[in-house]
């Protein structure tokens, strides 16, 4: 019967009449989520600013500005997105870790760097460390040894914007000597000495950040400077733990 | 799989398991003697499905003991370990105790102490052949052969499900050899971080008793202990060689070009071999070869005569044979010897006097920072070693220490008290004029002078640490203003530690420190073990967090005595108290004469194993030949116990001998150790072995003894007896460790004889009730 109804059927406009409020619905539902996550988002980042690093004595204006506008939950792989802004770091696969958050925001403290500088990191990891320098520095150049890891950071960074942050995958022992010397390096994976290269590569005057201690344990968090004259002393911060929380194929 | 702390716990859960499964028996066993075919067999026939069932779930459990402190739900995978490796346990104490109910109590106490013995000694020899995995799939299947057995005389039925079993454990020799993600050890540990660096693969794989060895090959990977930041030198990408996936020995190319290993120059451990004059540089034995670091160190500064000990034969030979080329054939030069030997032994052995004796790093990480090894005995650092050792230097001989930094510091610190002591015990009273001490960001290394250090030798040190920005800790003579200066601590606390050290009260100074840093003996050797009441203080100030950072090791054997206690109480005790099953008429000589004789069992037990691992030069040897010596002879004199003396005095006489034998080994052991340690490790197995005969067989008479008196009197007491030495077996074995740790083994084996004394009195008292 056309026009009409048939037993179990709608015409178009009466189903497009149904449907239409049905698609509005799912429709501003899922921006009011994808809105209301992204408040909870910032409302955990401010909540983390406050509670893990300002409480905690980190107190450079850069560094606390840094650390609320990188979204952190950016860096981290779905599952873990949840619990981004918690006080621990996450595994983000390979065997890798994104630091705590006070760690990241207390090493990029102890650099003491501008809008002037350039930085040097090794292992690039999730990217979010970069991130974070890129918001306070000139040029960040940074270097990871795990090619799947360099690529995917590789694509957040660029995904996010981050024009002066510039990557490559190749064994950070050596740093990156085209573009040395640096106004600080900054070590986020362990290693049991520091690679001699990587303090060729800082400007006399400069600041390094590395947790030294045996890879895969217990470190202690370093903090290397270069005076003007080329000499150089060590500072041990803190004692930290960069815990290998997930399997390489996770 | 995981750290081997964790491994003694299987003692604990083995006893739990099989005094359960008594406490099961007794209550149930009215209702297992109507069905009684059927229970011997399914519980036979469910023994090795448990047992591999629990080893593949275990193999996944994601445990790491670091996350203790702050991952709750780490406390409840490691209850699971504990259950899932307790079941084959407990069923294998349901099936001796549904034995005992037909069959004579002291054949089967025989066929089960034999066959535990036997299983012992036989997992060692399969050590040398199989990987633990494969080793375990083996097992598993000859879990299967006594059901099998059983079936034969059964029906038709019990042969299909005996069939099913075998199918099921085929299943998991499959899964085990198929799928190697089964083998994967603990992501925890080092080897796991190795290989997920790019490129990286395990290209060489031995086992032996003593560890399974693996060599490991990755782009990126270099280790080198304490670099210091002046080194003009590159380190090369190396090979680790993994001791059961942990403890890394770099392998470094070398290809007799002095220059690319000329890095080790720059280590704090480089120093004893700089600072000696060249022509003192005779001869250098290295304690603890491993990948051959030490070697290289002593091929650059010009050595030219390098002993060097290894106790792994599996590391000599990939040394020797696979990685020879790699590593610049160092094992096989000419002025090379290298001897498989643990340190102790080599060191009583030899005649020669040494240039320098080193100990560079011979215990990874882990062991000097986690706690991981707090009860574990080691013999390398007691007070009597390294008086050893300072004996074997020549005339203007160095002895080298050099350890990992660990903070808050600890090893260290006991090692600078234990040099002390030692030195102070050798006679010599100016103890600051014979040591040297430097540090980097990573490593400390102590040296010690058989004559006061020359002024020449402690401006050189001045000379190397300058130029590397390595920290002075101590020289003869050190200014205040001289320490912490390149690598700045908030207190220069080794400097202090040395000064108060040695000042004329070291002892408050020892008392006072938060973690236990006073001397270990051969008594007591537990260097790994820096736990003290003021580790909690510590924790407390700084939060759960520390556990894993400070000493967990002695803390979780404290926190497990508790559940442990509970669960046993709980499991084996209770069931017994609540049915009303206990033999009213002697329940307390019962109670109180087999609680003795458990406790004197492992009291003596286990500070055998302890105190043998001195001798035999590994705690693999010492647990087999021990468990497998006690267990073979406590069965034959459990067979032959019906035979011995007159019937009313037998457990007497046999406490007594028992107690005698102890006490000749407590007072002669060290003068046989001193004649027989130059033995080859068969020989020493083999006198081990007759020393536990008589030990053993008088061991064995008590417990069968004693249930067969009490099964005269009242026959229900027989399972209150099983349970009340399985509650008593596992607290023991706990316990002995703890008394071992805080007052050393003399004070246990005194212990466990007044225990079996007070047993064989009491058992005086079934004759009299009979």
């Amino acid at each position: 019967m056309r026009g009409g109804c048939e037993r179990g059927k709608m015409n178009k406009p009466t189903s497009f009449l149904i449907l239409l409020p049905v698609m509005m619905i799912l429709f501003f539902g899922a921006v009011c989520t994808a809105v209301g996550a992204g408040d909870a988002y910032t409302a955990a980042r401010k909540d983390m600013v406050l509670h893990q690093i300002k409480s905690r004595g980190i107190v450079d204006p850069n560094v606390v500005g840094a650390m609320e506008s990188v979204l952190r939950h950016e860096f981290v792989p779905s599952p873990r997105k949840k619990d981004a802004y918690t006080d621990r770091p996450l595994p983000i696969g390979y065997g890798q870790t994104i630091s705590q958050p006070y760690i990241v925001a207390l090493m990029t403290q102890l650099l003491e760097v501008d809008h002037d500088s350039t930085v040097l990191e090794v292992g690039t990891g999730s990217g979010y460390q970069a991130a974070v320098l890129a918001e306070i520095v000139k040029t960040v150049y940074t270097v990871e040894i795990v090619q799947p890891l360099h690529a995917r950071s590789k694509r957040d960074l660029n995904r996010l914007g981050y024009k002066n942050i510039k990557t490559l995958n190749k064994d950070g022992y050596f740093g990156w000597d085209v573009h040395a010397p640096y106004d600080a390096v900054i070590v986020t994976c362990a290693s049991d000495f520091i690679p001699p290269p990587l303090i060729k590569q800082l400007k006399p005057g400069g600041r390094m950040c590395i947790p030294v201690g045996p890879p895969f344990k217990v470190q202690h968090l370093v903090l290397v400077t270069k005076e003007e004259t080329g000499e150089i002393s060590t500072k041990v911060i803190a004692s930290v733990r960069f815990v290998p929380l997930t399997r390489k194929e996770e | 799989m995981q750290w081997h702390n964790l491994s003694s716990l299987v003692i604990t859960m083995a006893l739990l398991g099989f005094g359960v499964g008594g406490s099961v028996v007794s209550i149930l066993h009215k209702r297992i003697e109507k069905k009684y075919a059927l229970c011997f067999f399914g519980t036979t026939l469910l023994f090795p499905v448990f047992l591999g069932a629990g080893f593949i779930i275990s193999s996944r459990l994601m445990f790491n003991p670091y996350e203790i402190g702050f991952a709750p739900k780490q406390v409840i995978y490691f209850f699971l370990y504990f259950f899932l490796m307790g079941l084959p346990f407990f069923l294998g104490g349901v099936i001796v105790c549904i034995a005992f109910l037909r069959y004579s109590i002291s054949k089967t106490y025989f066929a089960n102490l034999v066959g535990s013995g036997a299983g012992a000694l036989a997992v060692v020899a399969g050590a040398y052949i199989l990987h633990p995995y494969n080793m375990m799939a083996g097992i598993i299947m000859i879990a299967t052969i006594p059901a099998m057995v059983i079936s034969f005389h059964g029906k038709i039925k019990l042969a299909c499900l005996t069939g099913a079993v075998v199918v099921f454990n085929l299943a998991v020799l499959l899964t085990v050899f198929s799928f190697p993600q089964f083998k994967k050890v603990s992501q925890y540990k080092s080897i796991s971080g190795a290989l997920n660096l790019p490129k990286a693969d395990i290209v060489h794989e031995a086992y032996s008793p003593l560890a399974v060895v693996q060599v490991v090959q990755a782009k990126g990977l270099r280790s080198t202990a304490g670099l210091s930041l002046t080194s003009p030198f590159q380190v090369p990408v190396q090979k680790g060689i993994f001791l059961n996936a942990d403890s890394m020995s770099p392998i470094t190319p070398f290809r007799g070009n002095p220059d690319d290993i000329r890095y080790l120059e720059y280590l704090t451990s480089y120093l004893p071999f700089y600072i000696k004059d060249e022509n003192s540089r005779n001869r250098v034995l290295i304690l603890g070869s491993g990948g051959g670091e030490s070697i290289l160190k002593s091929i650059l500064s010009k050595y030219k005569k390098i002993d060097a000990v290894e106790v792994n034969p599996r590391v000599i030979s990939l040394m020797k044979n696979q990685f020879a080329d790699f590593s610049g054939n160092i094992y096989n030069q000419a002025n090379v010897q290298v001897f498989h030997h643990d340190a102790r032994s080599f060191i009583k052995e030899t005649n020669e006097r040494y240039d320098l004796i080193d100990l560079s790093m011979i215990d990874g990480y882990n062991a000097a920072a986690s706690g991981v090894y707090a009860l574990n005995e080691s013999y390398l650092y007691t007070i009597e070693s390294i008086r050893e050792y300072f004996r074997h230097l020549g005339d203007t001989g160095l002895l080298a220490i050099s350890r990992w930094v660990v903070t808050p510091a600890r090893d260290n610190l006991k090692i600078f008290n234990m040099v002390i002591t030692a030195l102070r015990q050798e006679g010599i009273k100016d103890v600051e004029k014979h040591l040297i001490a430097i540090r980097s960001l990573q490593t400390v290394t102590l040296l010690v002078s058989k004559t006061p250090v020359p002024s020449r030798v402690i401006d050189r040190t001045r000379t190397f640490a300058r130029d590397r920005l390595f920290d002075l800790v101590h020289i003869p003579g050190i200014r205040k203003t001289e320490v912490n200066q390149f690598i700045k601590l908030e207190t220069p606390v080794y400097y202090h530690a040395l000064q108060h050290l040695f000042s004329s009260d070291p002892q408050s100074f020892i008392d006072g420190y938060d973690f236990d840093i006073s001397a270990a003996t051969d008594n007591r050797p537990y260097f790994y073990n820096f736990f003290k009441p003021g580790v909690i203080r510590y924790i407390l100030t700084y939060g759960p967090t520390q556990i894993p950072i400070t000493e967990w090791g002695y803390l979780i054997l404290l926190i497990i005595l508790v559940p442990v206690l509970a669960v046993s109480f709980i499991f084996i005790l209770l069931p017994l108290l609540i049915s009303r099953k206990r033999a009213k008429g002697i329940k307390k000589i019962v109670f109180f004469y087999f609680s003795l004789i458990a406790v004197g069992y492992f009291f003596i037990e286990m500070p055998l194993i302890q105190k043998m691992i001195l001798f035999l030069g590994h705690p693999s040897y010492s647990i087999a030949v021990i468990i497998t010596g006690l267990l073979v002879f406590s069965g034959i004199g459990s067979l032959f116990s019906d035979r011995l003396f007159s019937t009313d005095k037998r457990i007497l006489i046999s406490t007594v001998f028992i107690c005698l034998i102890t006490l000749f080994y407590l007072w002669f052991m060290e003068d046989l150790f001193s004649f027989f340690m130059i033995f080859p490790v068969g020989v020493k197995v083999f006198i081990v072995l007759l020393m536990m005969a008589p030990l053993g067989f008088f061991m064995g008479v008590p417990f069968p003894q004693g249930l067969t008196a009490i099964k005269k009197i009242e026959k229900e007491a027989i399972s209150w007896a099983w349970a009340v030495n399985g509650f008593f077996s596992v607290i023991s074995i706990l316990l002995a460790t703890v008394f071992a740790v805080t007052m050393g083994f003399r004070a246990v084996f005194v212990i466990a004889c007044l225990c079996y004394l007070a047993a064989g009195i009491l058992s005086l008292g079934f004759h009299k009730i009979r």
